[in-house]
């Protein structure tokens, strides 16, 4: 039976929440986290409002990129549990109203996948063609190099078969051969066999490159977009209310390609819009969100994409000018450990030096902005990061419930955790931890699960239209989300002091803004431009009911 | 029959606004639109209206309709017999009595048998009475209605029950109506009765617990923080609460008092082991429980509350939820004697029925379903009473503020 109503786009009003089966809770005290122990703590993400879990990678793997090197995609690996307690899980969820999504790599297998290992035996193997072989490395070299710090090429030599293969991330993960059909339909086999089990939907990892061609950058070409088109009507045609979520770090104006004609996926992450946000927070001034948002070309209305302060990944500076990328490596990254590949490792709350008004005032900015946040777990609790643990593992720590052993993750020995939890003095699991946090009205937890309730009430937020508004301020951040019958003025001050701004809001004269949080009325709105002031950091979000309407 | 999909939304707001069953209540709805139609012949048609909100927002409501008036017209009998005939009871439709004041639902007594229900206010998903009905009468518990027939749709856009069916219980009254009359001549009549209905109530929550096989049923170990969320949503809802108060001499004793309450939360949620959580009744009160013919008590009416999202409908919680439903609609019959009839419980009414009450639970309650120790069980049946004051005094101070003083009173008590 559904546990939901139909609604085709469900997604443009929900809130994300992405975790890490491993890094989540342990059921079974071996040190790592699994699909029991997640489902036990469904009532906690039902609490904080979530709508729907996004999963990283738990197919079986040799985890020499976060699992993200995929050796069998029609299976659990099974530290974290069978497909039967996969399927168990996702039923748990949807039963309290969340839908569940999970990481796919089209773009690789790990190289001990067997496809893999039948492919390089020689060009007589029936999967011979099934990855993208060369006798040279002189082809496609226009492509750049992604994980700089660990990669020279995109071809390694394997001397089994004699030949390079061809990688655009490790090279233990060898890219699969869309060129041959068979592939493309093994893949989709593949998205079946999880549909089939009740899933909501991929988010698609590393899509542009599935296709390679010569005199190209080798990303985004259009037999990519041509195969997604595909995946997308092989979907729609035998389920419904399913989500793809493309992972192209790209620019806008290219990233929108990946929604297609409103056929192709249907959400995308929206990757450059993030490091502006810190940009602006550090910079105190609003112009770098501007900018990018007024860079960022309309959608298909079926479409939506995906915002986010934090993920699983390095905070990418893949997508801004040099400048930028020193100004940001300066700002937030100090210590070189912070820095991985091109882009910073680090948490949300360490980037902002633990500062909550911060904290809040970027929450309010990411909730305001037209797309679906996406939370990353732990950052809900102000979670901090271990620059001392190699890759991306300093952001991927277990999660911490309590102030008790191993931070309530894990009754396994200490030694036995799959990485150490954070014990430093200020964000240790003994200072920051769920179980205290529920405890305080006042804690961040609290705060963010009323935040989401709050925007939750209001579809606009996903559903309308942005308009940035002029200001007299350029430190304060103004923009209308509206729909036919709301709209939503919401203004935030990134600097540090505080601050008055004025606002054209003649063509709404005579209404009365009600804030939010408060419901409180603030004077009504006349010819003259509106006067706010703030305190530092501060954000004020206001309805504008039309006269003789209740807010 | 008029085609319900041609009904305008002035025309399907009217019928919906004014129904008692409706949950719009005090908000202005934008529109409304006949979104499925699941059933049409030429008796009735059951239609599933979508009524949409400003903010974007919308809910489902079933109507029922016949001829070519755009009322409801559910309570007529030959609208009645075939949607019972529909959810599989030939009935012969005749006569029909209107019974229950519910929020959600409108239930008929048909040919004085069966007991109707058509659900009003649609969620996708499994409608929690029926599954509790099924896992009851699996568990072959005596104290509760047959479940006799069901009328389900497979939408788009719901998946959902929209009628059911049980066997009607022959019954002088339900507990809360019969409470009040008693002090008219017998005021020891619910006290001399709460012990069973506390034994009969351990045997719900023992039939609720019974089916180690059916995920929806099986009882299960809370997590950790389990009841720090149920802590965490009490102490949001007395804040939400107590900055709405509206200015009333009546809530005077109690409206500089949040602090005091939400401290209490905190020591009351000093449980340590809860008990296990398992499906409940939900909306567990006096008026929920039926003195049969025979002379017992029978439980009805199990969807949950009706303000409740369904996921939090169906949800496992501790039996001990049911309880203080229970033992704060005791406090409600005595005041409510007095501010209806006039008529006064006499001193130490609710202490005498709150007490055996509870310990006809308590000697017959299974001990995994329970905290372990007395002082972890008075703990967390006091949080839970707790949390049903603080949604009674917003419910009251908002919709009759001459009733207040009962929560305010029993607020009060508790901070004592």
């Amino acid at each position: 039976m559904s546990y939901f109503e139909s609604q085709p786009d469900w997604f443009k009003t929900a809130v994300f929440y992405e975790l890490h089966t491993r890094a989540f809770f342990d059921s079974s005290d071996d040190g790592m986290g699994d699909f029991r122990g997640l489902r036990s703590k469904l009532d906690y993400l039902q609490w904080l409002g979530i709508d729907c879990i996004w999963l990283l990678p738990f197919y079986p793997s040799p985890l020499r990129d976060g699992g993200y090197d995929i050796s069998d995609f029609l299976s659990v690996s099974p530290e974290f549990g069978t497909v039967d307690e996969f399927a168990a899980f996702v039923e748990a969820a949807h039963e309290r109203g969340m839908r569940v999504i999970t990481d796919f790599v089209m773009n690789h297998t790990s190289s001990e996948h067997p496809w893999f290992q039948e492919s390089r035996l020689g060009a007589e193997s029936p999967k011979a063609d099934w990855y993208v072989w060369s006798d040279t490395v002189h082809r496609y070299e226009d492509a750049r190099v992604i994980f700089v710090d660990s990669e020279q090429s995109n071809w390694t030599y394997d001397p089994q078969r004699e030949a390079y293969y061809w990688h655009r991330f490790y090279h233990h993960q060898p890219d699969l051969n869309y060129e041959n059909p068979e592939v493309g339909d093994a893949v989709l086999d593949a998205l079946r066999f999880w549909l089939d089990l009740g899933l909501d939907g991929f988010r698609l990892d590393a899509v542009p490159y599935l296709y390679e061609a010569d005199e190209t950058n080798c990303e985004n070409l259009p037999a990519t977009h041509a195969f997604l088109k595909r995946v997308r009507a092989e979907v729609d045609a035998a389920y419904s209310d399913r989500v793809l979520l493309a992972e192209a770090n790209q620019w806008p104006e290219d990233v929108v390609d990946y929604f297609g004609d409103g056929d192709e996926c249907h959400m995308a992450f929206h990757f450059p819009v993030m490091p502006r946000m810190f940009m602006a927070l550090r910079r105190e001034e609003a112009r770098p969100i501007v900018e990018i948002l007024d860079r960022t070309p309309p959608i298909p209305s079926n479409c939506q994409w995906g915002l986010f302060l934090r993920n699983h990944d390095e905070l990418t500076l893949e997508m801004v000018t040099d400048e930028e990328r020193d100004y940001m490596y300066a700002e937030y990254a100090m210590d070189p450990r912070m820095k991985l590949n091109v882009g910073i490792r680090r948490r949300l709350a360490p980037l902002l030096d633990g500062g909550r008004d911060e904290i809040e005032l970027m929450h309010a900015i990411l909730f305001s902005l037209p797309g679906s946040p996406v939370l990353y777990y732990g950052d809900e609790i102000g979670m901090g990061d271990n620059l001392y643990l190699g890759d991306r593992d300093g952001v991927r720590t277990p999660m911490q419930w309590t102030g008790d052993r191993n931070g309530g993750f894990s009754r396994a020995d200490f030694a036995q955790l799959y990485l150490p939890p954070l014990m430093d003095p200020v964000f240790g699991f003994q200072a920051v931890n769920v179980e205290a946090q529920l405890r305080s009205p006042t804690s961040l937890l609290r705060w963010l699960q009323r935040f989401v309730a709050l925007r939750k009430e209001h579809p606009v937020f996903g559903l309308g239209s942005y308009e940035a508004l002029e200001t007299s301020n350029p430190r304060i951040f103004a923009h209308l989300r509206r729909s036919e019958h709301d709209t939503i003025l919401c203004v935030h001050n990134l600097a540090r002091s505080a601050q008055a701004v004025e606002l054209d809001l003649s063509r709404f004269e005579g209404r009365t803004p009600v804030e939010l949080t408060g419901h409180t009325s603030f004077p009504a709105i006349g010819e003259l431009p509106y006067l706010l002031t703030f305190g530092p950091r501060g954000f004020f979000w206001f309805m504008l009911p039309e006269a003789g309407h209740d807010a | 029959m008029r085609d319900p999909r041609s009904l305008g939304s002035d025309e399907l707001l009217a019928i919906v606004e004014g129904a008692r069953w409706s949950g719009i209540k005090g908000r202005v709805p934008e529109s409304a639109e006949v979104v499925d139609v699941p059933v049409s012949d030429e008796t009735v048609a059951l239609a599933v209206v979508e009524v949409r909100f400003p903010a974007g927002t919308h809910e489902h409501y079933l109507i029922a309709l016949a001829g070519d008036e755009a009322v409801d017209a559910f309570d007529r009998p030959e609208v009645a017999a075939r949607v019972a005939a529909l959810a599989g009871v030939r009935a012969e439709g005749a006569s029909v009595r209107p019974v229950g004041v519910e929020q959600s639902n409108s239930s008929v007594v048909l040919d004085e048998l069966h007991v109707l229900k058509l659900y009003r206010r649609l969620e996708a998903g499994p409608n929690p009475e029926l599954e509790v009905l099924r896992a009851l009468a699996e568990a072959r518990f005596p104290n509760a209605p047959r479940l006799e027939g069901v009328l389900e749709t497979p939408g788009p856009p719901l998946e959902t029950a929209l009628a059911s069916i049980t066997a009607l219980v022959p019954a002088t009254g339900d507990g809360w109506t019969l409470s009040l009359d008693s002090f008219a001549d017998d005021a020891s009549w619910l006290p001399d009765r709460a012990w069973r209905l506390g034994e009969v109530t351990a045997g719900l929550h023992a039939a609720l617990a019974a089916n180690d096989d059916d995920p929806h049923f099986r009882p299960e170990e809370p997590s950790g923080e389990s009841l720090a969320l149920a802590a965490a949503a009490i102490d949001e809802g007395i804040a939400a609460t107590f900055a709405t108060l509206p200015e009333d001499d009546a809530l005077g004793a109690v409206a500089h008092r949040a602090e005091d309450i939400r401290d209490l939360v905190h020591e009351l949620a000093a449980v340590g082991p809860a008990g296990l959580a398992i499906r409940t009744h939900g909306d567990y009160h006096l008026g929920q429980v039926l003195w049969s013919t025979g002379g017992d008590w029978v439980v009805i009416d199990f969807e949950g509350e009706p303000a409740r999202s369904l996921p939090e409908r169906r949800r496992k919680r501790s039996p001990l939820r049911d309880l203080a439903g229970m033992t704060r609609s005791f406090a409600y019959a005595a005041d409510a004697a007095l501010l209806l009839h006039g008529t006064e419980a006499p001193d130490g009414w609710v202490e005498a029925c709150r007490t055996a009450f509870v310990d006809g639970y308590l000697a017959n309650a299974e001990e995994r379903l329970l905290p372990p120790s007395r002082v972890g069980f008075d703990r967390l049946l006091g949080l839970y009473e707790l949390e049903k004051l603080v949604y009674e005094l917003r419910y009251e101070a908002r919709n009759r503020p001459g009733w207040a003083t009962i929560p305010v009173v029993g607020l009060l008590r508790m901070l004592e």
